[in-house]
């Protein structure tokens, strides 16, 4: 030990490090899975998240311990792993906060709001942080997980390389220049979230048509990495109508989310082999994997393979469009 | 997309040609290696696969283990770089198993996956006519187009000549399980060749028990339904499918061919949530013989009326909807006799008489 009963040793420094480097390949995997984890909360709910993660470099670890004077390292460093998770819309950031805990339940250790500054008359760091335990891998490891929207992740990492790790020390003004942007960034996601809120309004006040066929374009979206054709799709959804018990038409929206939230696995590697982007995607067979309808469509199988067959009878639509997507999805199409 | 055929990944691909009676040699010729397949290939034939096996499906299972077909399989599956050699023997197996008259054709052996779970393909594909046009220029200068007869296609857009077995990974001492499709077979059954000599397989489900179980099904959905005249309606076309001279019975064609549209899906899903059959099965009705005699309709303030399903078709017996819940049945007939019908009381196993 050093003299000073509260600071680890030299000894007890180059353990801290040496354990970590040679832990830090599970901390990278520990991070990755709760990465997935996190991105698969937020698809399900329809949010808009970017991930991404990484273990703490280990010159980053060592500098961090001897920076904060840490008196545990290995239990103060609390970022060995950690998952940046940055959305469009500041609602988003407590709405998939609320769904990690929901979701991992004991294994969210902590959750820290950074956005509360303490003080109405200071600006600080914004986001929220959720401290959690790692599932699946080989060990159960710490992860912080960092929520932000897009602006506060820009104010973050300019700031921290402006203010907090500065080559040389910053003027005040200077300083104070770069604190008050933090206005810019809340301005920003405020208005961000006004017009947010105000678009879901509009889409809300849509036909059944239209909102089917725009949460089918989203999900087709994040599946197949290609827009649609609108025109088309409303074709579409308009001959699928017909397959619809009057009861499951107001539901059509549920229906379809969940379809594809619990077979997303197999839609993604069945659009990725029969998809635009796909070796076929050039065959005009395949023409229903290059429309966001297509979710509907074998979600209707699913749900009601001879009305499907009927209504696409009555469309005049060709048959072979139906049978291929039918075909490579394994679904057995009745005789028409 | 809870049909687990869509869950079925094609890896690698080796294929053979098996000789048939026509080709006047009984040469097999075999590959040395793995067949390459371009850009598209394997997804096209993938998706024609999870097609039939869509359609078609029989699950079979290995008799008397272990057989030579499923330990090359087993092989397969536990040696790595043994696809090659072990489809090879299979091959050569196929060409000796089959009766003289069947024709020849290609036969794939791939690695793949169902579900997740590891799996041996075995296909048989028979060559097929087509014809090919390409525009061609004369020495002239004129165009026209060159018509090209091909023999050797396969798999074409609404192909019914293959058979597929997939068969999946299982302990050493487990017989192997899997599924079997044979588009070629009279109806939808499976040529014995294919799935006993070649296979050393047999089907895991009897015929009479599917085809009780699809009656026991059916008749229960249809009595379920609030129609008296179409509950009347569907006994009869289950009845008349029984009683009929066809050997298969396909689910999905019955609910088309007889009942109202609206009513098809909520059929399918009934058998689906019971275990029936979905699938088209040989049919043998032995074990609901006597039930096929007559249609029988109890009344809710016990009458009851028996009668042959052909007096219902004649007209004799006409059971029609009223505007609320009841039904009136009206038969036009001779009275032949009627008479006093007895309780017939018949001991219970705890001693009470019951009716």
């Amino acid at each position: 030990m050093s003299g000073d009963p509260g600071i680890p040793s030299e000894f007890e420094l180059s353990a801290a490090v040496a354990r970590f480097a040679e832990a830090r390949s599970r901390y990278a995997q520990a991070a990755e899975l709760v990465r997935r984890e996190i991105q698969s909360i937020a698809d399900g709910a329809r949010i808009r998240a970017r991930t991404s993660c990484r273990a703490k470099d280990v010159r980053s670890f060592h500098k961090k311990i001897i920076e904060k004077g840490y008196r545990d390292p290995w239990v103060d460093v609390t970022d060995k792993a950690g998952v940046r998770v940055i959305l469009d819309v500041a609602g988003d950031v407590d709405r998939l906060a609320v769904l990690i805990q929901a979701a991992l339940g004991d294994r969210v250790l902590r959750l820290e709001d950074k956005r509360m500054p303490g003080s109405p008359d200071r600006l600080a760091y914004s986001g929220v942080h959720v401290q959690a335990i790692s599932d699946g891998g080989p060990e159960a490891l710490e992860v912080e997980v960092q929520l932000r929207t897009g602006a506060q992740d820009l104010w973050s990492v300019v700031s921290h390389r402006l203010l907090y790790k500065p080559v040389v020390e910053m003027p005040a003004a200077a300083q104070h220049a770069a604190y008050r942007l933090v206005t810019l960034v809340e301005l920003f996601d405020e208005e961000v979230e006004r017009i947010s809120v105000l678009a879901e309004e509009l889409v809300q006040r849509l036909p059944v048509e239209e909102r089917l066929l725009e949460v089918a374009e989203g999900h087709y979206l994040e599946l197949a990495h290609s827009p649609s054709n609108r025109a088309i799709g409303q074709r579409l959804v308009g001959v699928l109508r017909a397959t619809y018990e009057d009861h499951e038409w107001s539901s059509s929206i549920e229906l379809l989310e969940a379809f594809v939230n619990a077979e997303r696995s197999r839609l993604t590697r069945l659009f990725s082999e029969y998809g635009p982007h796909g070796p076929l995607g050039y065959v005009p067979d395949y023409l229903l994997f290059g429309q966001a309808e297509s979710l509907v469509i074998l979600e209707r199988l699913e749900a009601r393979r001879h009305a499907v067959v009927g209504a696409w009878r009555g469309s005049g639509l060709p048959h072979t469009y139906l049978a291929t997507l039918a075909e490579a999805a394994g679904v057995a199409l009745p005789d028409p | 997309m809870a049909n687990r055929f869509a869950g079925l990944n094609i890896g690698d691909v080796v294929l053979h040609q098996v000789p048939g009676r026509a080709s006047g040699t009984d040469q097999v010729v075999l590959s040395d290696v793995a067949t390459s397949l371009l850009s598209g290939q394997r997804e096209y034939i993938q998706q024609r696969i999870r097609g039939a096996l869509a359609r078609y499906a029989r699950p079979i299972v290995e008799i008397d283990a272990p057989q030579y077909v499923p330990d090359r399989i087993r092989s397969v599956l536990s040696v790595p770089g043994a696809l090659v050699s072990e489809s090879r023997a299979i091959a050569t197996h196929l060409s000796s198993a089959q009766p003289a008259i069947s024709p020849g054709g290609i036969v794939v052996v791939a690695r793949c996956s169902l579900a997740g779970v590891p799996a041996v393909l075995i296909a048989k594909l028979e060559h097929e006519l087509g014809v090919r046009a390409q525009q061609t220029e004369l020495a002239n200068g004129s165009r026209t187009f060159d018509v090209q007869l091909l023999n050797d296609l396969l798999f074409t857009g609404s192909s019914k000549v293959f058979k597929v077995a997939v068969m999946m990974a299982a302990d050493s001492d487990t017989p192997l399980v899997g599924h079997l499709v044979d588009t070629q077979a009279a109806g939808y059954g499976v040529a014995q060749y294919f799935v006993s000599e070649f296979l050393g397989c047999g089907l895991t489900q009897r015929a009479d028990r599917l085809t009780e179980m699809f009656f026991d099904n059916a008749e229960k959905w249809l009595n379920r339904q609030a129609d008296p005249e179409k509950r009347g309606r569907y006994q009869l076309a289950l009845m008349s499918e029984m009683l009929s001279n066809v050997t298969e019975i396909a689910p999905d064609a019955f609910a088309s061919r007889y009942l109202d549209f609206e009513d098809r899906d909520s059929f399918g899903s009934a058998l689906a949530s019971n275990g029936a059959p979905e699938v088209p099965f040989t049919k043998d009705t032995t074990l609901i013989q006597s039930r096929l005699g007559q249609v029988r309709v109890d009344t809710a303030s016990g009458v009851l009326l028996a009668a042959p399903k052909e007096r219902f078709e004649d007209g004799t017996v006409v059971v029609r909807r009223l505007d609320d819940e009841r039904a009136e049945i009206v038969v036009t007939d001779e009275i032949a006799q009627m008479s006093g019908r007895r309780k017939r009381l018949r001991a219970a196993d705890d001693g009470a008489d019951v009716w």
